[in-house]
């Protein structure tokens, strides 16, 4: 019997796998392996009582229980023992036990898992390199979910170690969605899967200490402990390992480093037959008309369909989702400026009626009234940032409905329909994911191309990325769209976001057809979650912070932007002017973007307000608004600088840059943000990722056909 | 076809929830769901969801989309 309960107990126990007196013969070693929630720990508790501590595994901190499972063999246990050592002076077998943590695989992806995979490999180690090393692996199946349980114990079986197995979750209602066995007796079950794996196999209680199935469980681990039994069946590792030194070499382990993907697959066919196989043959065993005449075995099918199937029969289908997926965004795009307008009017003029007015009040009274600082301060900074500000519904707008669809499961249906686009066009659906990620923001976009396997995989996706549509450019959207298009706003929107799509498309294939024809496509393959409803509180929270994020951010660089633009507003290049009096016209600023705006003339935006916006949309877009409305303030201080004097103001300058054309220009405007550099620090990370080279030719490529396609925008919009 | 080439091939082909390629193929959802968990941690399955609006992932190991977000460290 077990002995907890008992008043002789050992309160410390020695490390696993060592001997307490250092006279004695190594005690056995017992290491408990399962998934998460199989009652492994509840068993580990019953087995050891009291008898436990819990130390860190070497070298990590993941936190291990060991301690001393002590039994009483039953008196024919004791006439039978191999020798009077293993009984301790009171006639009790003690072994040293570990609760591992809890894994679903022995190919680990994190350190809890790398300590369940490690030590099983040291055990193996250990049992091949010496004959005086003694130890058993319990390996605890859930018998409710007994085909993933198998996957474990096939992996555990293919590193050669002695196994029992002891079988949880008995008393658990049968949920023939799950178990192939679920509605069979405990005992039934436990000797039908004994036969098919070839090791003991002991159903346990561990609540129940005294018919729980615990003795049951130490007879078996110390007679596998005598006679080694290894699983039935299971083929070990591929013969690509040179396995003839060592029982099991590292390269023969499923340990996650250093992986030849390819054998890995063969592996997991192994694995995966070899379950199948033992399920089947349970079936067989336990079905009407064998030996047990027991309960059919359910075959796991009977699942219905559920809400989340039906609705994925038409979301998923190709000739629904991408028209399903459209709709949705341009509904999003549609509510989105709707919804926010009145909001954003009624912060713009807040900012530009009280705000200013107190702003000029302070100034007034610090005798700054009429000077440089005031032009910095609120024809330079307060214009600029609050410009922005309005934008912050939209952003919240946005950043909640994008919430809603992502939390609800659809965006990964979106992902699923358009992965099928990429693949048709031969694109590698993998760089699916960073492109999702970089219509949010080019730079963790970037960063996210690390889970491509291949270096040029990852280049092309990096090319790529600065074409998603981030969400610093729906604020150049929002301001161009309401000002030229206010009836259609949404639907101007949700074309520059179906333009962003095909430009990624379109760059991708032309792409993977010229320089980048080594590259093989790879199909992504995604498991959807079931559909639910979003949680409205956490949704709530996390839009606050990703617009206070926004505001932060954008803010830092508005500010730094806004003052270099000042700055340059400041510097006179023309006349008799002193720095920081001096009409825009005369201004370095004026002077450079003169300059450039010739280039843009055939696009019909080749006005300076455009190019000088353009100029500092290189920092960040988000502020290319801000530069619009600084630079009109300052041109003509005496106009109030609204939300809807900036648009009336755009529509003036692009109207006469234009010959007339505004809108045609305002689309070619948005065309040109959209495909040219996204911002410095996405420059500053290619650079990092691709190296120089790559970084400038991409810059160079995206400013030509910003350009080109700019022009012919405007030139076939103008003549519509 | 075993277990294995059957469940990715119909995921990658159909798509779906685990539980929807358990109905499909007659298998035991466990079944499906050790196959693809074994695909994921050999990098040739993706498990969509654990969307940002639910706040950050959480665990050893966050998804590559976290690289450089700003909600990440909170």
């Amino acid at each position: 019997m077990s002995c907890h309960g008992t008043s002789t107990t050992t309160t410390t126990a020695p490390a696993p796998g060592r001997s307490g007196t250092g006279l004695l013969p190594e005690r056995l070693r017992v290491l408990l392996v399962g998934g998460p929630n199989v009652g492994k720990s509840t068993l580990f508790n019953a087995l050891t009582g009291a008898r436990q501590h819990t130390t860190n595994a070497p070298g990590t901190t993941v936190e291990l229980a060991t301690g001393t499972w002590r039994t009483v063999p039953s008196a024919a246990q004791a006439s039978s023992a191999a020798s009077s050592a293993d009984l301790a002076a009171d006639s009790a077998v003690e072994r040293a036990i570990v609760d591992l943590p809890g894994s679903y695989s022995l190919l680990a992806r994190s350190s809890d898992e790398q300590v369940t995979a490690d030590a099983v490999r040291d055990l193996a180690h250990g049992l091949g390199a010496s004959a005086g090393h003694r130890g058993v692996v319990v390996v605890v199946l859930d018998a409710t979910a007994l085909a993933r349980s198998l996957y474990l114990l096939a992996q555990v079986g293919q590193t050669g170690v002695p196994i029992v197995v002891a079988l949880t979750m008995l008393d658990l209602p049968a949920t023939a969605v799950d178990s192939p066995a679920a509605p069979v007796a405990p005992g039934v079950l436990a000797a039908a899967l004994a036969v098919s794996l070839g090791v003991p196999v002991v159903p346990v209680d561990a609540r129940n200490r005294v018919a729980g199935g615990l003795q049951d469980l130490a007879s078996a681990v110390d007679d596998v402990a005598a006679r080694p039994r290894q699983l039935a069946g299971i083929a070990m590792p591929a013969p690509s390992c040179s396995c003839a030194s060592s029982a099991v070499p590292d390269d023969c382990l499923p340990d996650g480093d250093g992986r030849d993907l390819a054998r890995e697959l063969v592996q997991a066919e192994v694995l995966f037959g070899w379950v199948e196989q033992v399920v089947e043959q349970l079936r067989t065993r336990l079905s009407p008309g064998s030996e047990t005449g027991e309960v059919p075995v359910s075959a796991g099918p009977g699942h219905r369909r559920t809400f989340s199937d039906r609705v994925d029969a038409v979301l998923l289908s190709p000739w629904a989702g991408i028209p399903v997926f459209l709709a949705v965004v341009w509904l999003l795009f549609e509510l989105t400026t709707k919804f926010a307008a009145p909001l954003q009017g009624l912060i713009g003029r807040l900012v530009n009626g009280p705000l200013t007015m107190g702003v000029d009040w302070v100034l007034a009274l610090a005798g700054l009234g009429d000077g440089w600082v005031r032009g910095l301060a609120v024809d330079g900074l307060l214009v600029g940032v609050g410009t922005v500000l309005t934008f912050l519904p939209v952003m919240a707008i946005m950043f909640a409905a994008l919430g809603v669809l992502e939390d609800s499961g659809y965006l990964a249906r979106a992902a699923f329909v358009a992965d099928r686009a990429m693949r048709s066009l031969g694109l590698d659906g993998r760089v699916l994911l960073p492109l999702i990620v970089g219509f949010g923001c080019n730079l963790p976009a970037l960063a996210a191309t690390r889970i491509l396997p291949q270096a040029r995989q990852r280049l092309l996706t990096g090319l790529l990325i600065p074409l998603t549509s981030c969400s610093a450019r729906l604020t150049v959207y929002v301001l161009l769209a309401s000002a030229f298009f206010p009836a259609q706003a949404g639907t101007v929107i949700f074309m520059m976001y179906v333009a962003s799509v095909l430009l990624v498309l379109g760059g991708g294939l032309v792409l993977r057809r010229s320089a980048f024809r080594d590259v093989r496509a790879e199909p992504l393959i995604l498991v959807l979650p079931p559909y639910q409803r979003p949680h409205l509180r956490t949704l709530a929270m996390t839009v606050r912070m990703r617009v206070g994020s926004f505001v932060v951010r954008a803010g830092k660089i508005i500010v730094v932007t806004m003052c270099v633009v000042w700055l340059l507003m400041a510097v006179p290049v023309a006349g008799q002017h002193s720095l920081g009096d001096v009409p825009v016209s005369d201004s370095l600023y004026t002077s450079v973007a003169s300059g450039i705006a010739p280039v843009l003339a055939p696009a019909g935006f080749g006005n300076d307000h455009a190019a000088a916006a353009l100029m500092t949309g290189f920092v960040a877009k988000e502020v290319v608004v801000g530069s619009f409305a600084q630079s009109y303030a300052v041109a003509d201080p005496g106009h109030v600088a609204g939300a809807g004097d900036l648009g009336g103001r755009l529509r003036e300058s692009f109207g006469q840059s234009s010959g007339g054309h505004g809108g045609a220009a305002a689309l070619a405007f948005m065309v040109f943000v959209l495909a040219y550099t996204p911002c410095v620090a996405a420059l500053a990370e290619q650079r990092r990722l691709f190296g120089w080279r790559p970084t400038v030719s991409a810059l160079g490529v995206q400013l030509g056909v910003a350009w080109a396609l700019a022009v012919a925008v405007f030139q076939v919009g103008s003549r519509l | 076809m075993s277990a294995w080439a059957a469940v990715l091939e119909d995921i990658s082909g159909r798509g779906g929830t685990p539980a929807a390629v358990a109905t499909r193929l007659g298998l035991p959802l466990s079944m499906v769901q050790a196959v693809l968990d074994h695909a994921e941690r050999l990098g040739v399955v993706a498990v969509a969801g654990g969307g940002c609006a639910s706040g950050c992932p959480t665990g050893p190991e966050k998804p590559s989309g976290c690289a450089g977000c700003p909600l990440t460290s909170s």
